[in-house]
């Protein structure tokens, strides 16, 4: 039967698809323009996207491991295990490893797919539940955990679009 | 929280708060800045979000009238024309009228407030109905995830814009 958590999973499903069709075609050099100096480029956002997905899904929620270290993605990108990206300074985004678009997309398939597993598993009892969050050191509900992964992811997204609109015009 | 209506309904409480904080203490000519020539001014995109939650739930999914209209807001804006801002041209996007912030936000909190009675009106099954704006069913499960989706999208770019005027932490 149809409850909502049908609109959340749908949700999820929408800013997935359109963060793909958002990047579809952008150069190496496009991904990585910063509108400003203290600006993320299209690269580490769509990398800390992922990284927000497995650490909700895979660790905060579920309790288990993120796939960042157990499917080895740190070492497939050559970056450090403890990397997410959240507090980052203006240097580390600049200073951000070229890394190839379609591996980011890889483990960002898997952390999305992480996601919607984790939405089938809740059930509307565990919405009142609290769950430790290590990296922010505080507990914090699941029900609000689900809008807030929609919120947040979708920011994103929207900042994707428009840093490509900016260098692509409105069309583009 | 008891239910997955809580956590959509949180996560629409979520993005208007975060929009309210982004606002705060930006000038005229901040809110109405725009990065290019092809892209939309922070006042555009408030003005847009809040015209786009009302279109979607209140008169879309209630069946009702909008709140832009049962509540004048175009004579106490000055923002004429039917529309809700989507594909709308660069030269209407420049002509918007120089409106306090203030007042586009408080229309926002007037068509939220209708929302959320809408919502809270909803019942499990009702995930299942669907409307027809002319291009095939459209179930209401799709426009609760979808409105949360672009309205935190549109955040995120008045986030965005506000950072590149003021800086990281400003």
């Amino acid at each position: 039967m149809a409850t909502f958590r049908t609109p959340i999973k749908s949700g999820l499903n929408e800013y997935y698809g359109k963060l793909k069709q958002t990047i579809d075609g952008l150069t190496p050099e496009e991904l990585l323009w910063q509108p400003a100096p203290e600006s993320n480029h299209i690269l580490w956002t769509v990398w800390h996207m992922a990284r927000v997905s497995d650490r909700w899904a895979n660790s905060t929620v579920l309790g288990g491991d993120e796939l960042w270290t157990s499917d080895g993605w740190a070492a497939k990108l050559g970056m450090p295990e403890d990397r997410y990206g959240r507090g980052e300074t203006p240097d580390q985004v600049r200073d951000f490893p070229s890394v190839d678009i379609n591996l980011v997309l890889e483990y960002s398939d898997a952390a999305h797919a992480s996601l919607l597993g984790m939405v089938d598993a809740l059930e509307q009892s565990d919405m009142d539940r609290d769950v430790y969050a290590a990296y922010r050191d505080e507990s914090l509900n699941i029900g609000w955990i689900l809008g807030h992964i929609l919120a947040e992811e979708s920011q994103h997204l929207g900042q994707i679009a428009y840093i490509r609109g900016m260098q692509r015009g409105w069309d583009g | 929280m008891s239910s997955f209506k809580d956590a959509v309904k949180s996560g629409m409480s979520e993005y208007l708060g975060e929009l309210k904080e982004k606002l705060d203490g930006l000038t005229e000519a901040e809110l109405h800045w725009q990065t290019t020539l092809d892209t939309n001014s922070i006042a555009w995109l408030v003005w847009h979000m809040a015209k786009v939650e009302d279109s979607w739930i209140n008169v879309w999914v209630a069946g009702g009238e909008s709140v832009w209209d049962s509540g004048n807001w175009a004579d106490i804006t000055g923002i004429t024309g039917e529309s809700s801002g989507y594909g709308q041209a660069m030269d209407d996007v420049r002509a918007m009228p120089n409106v306090p912030v203030s007042e586009l936000v408080a229309y926002y909190d007037a068509v939220r407030e209708a929302a959320f009675r809408v919502i809270d009106g909803m019942a499990d099954a009702d995930m299942s109905n669907e409307i027809d704006r002319g291009r095939g069913p459209i179930k209401w499960s799709w426009i609760l995830g979808h409105v949360i989706v672009e309205e935190s999208q549109h955040l995120g770019q008045v986030a965005l814009i506000r950072g590149m005027i003021r800086g990281l932490n400003g």
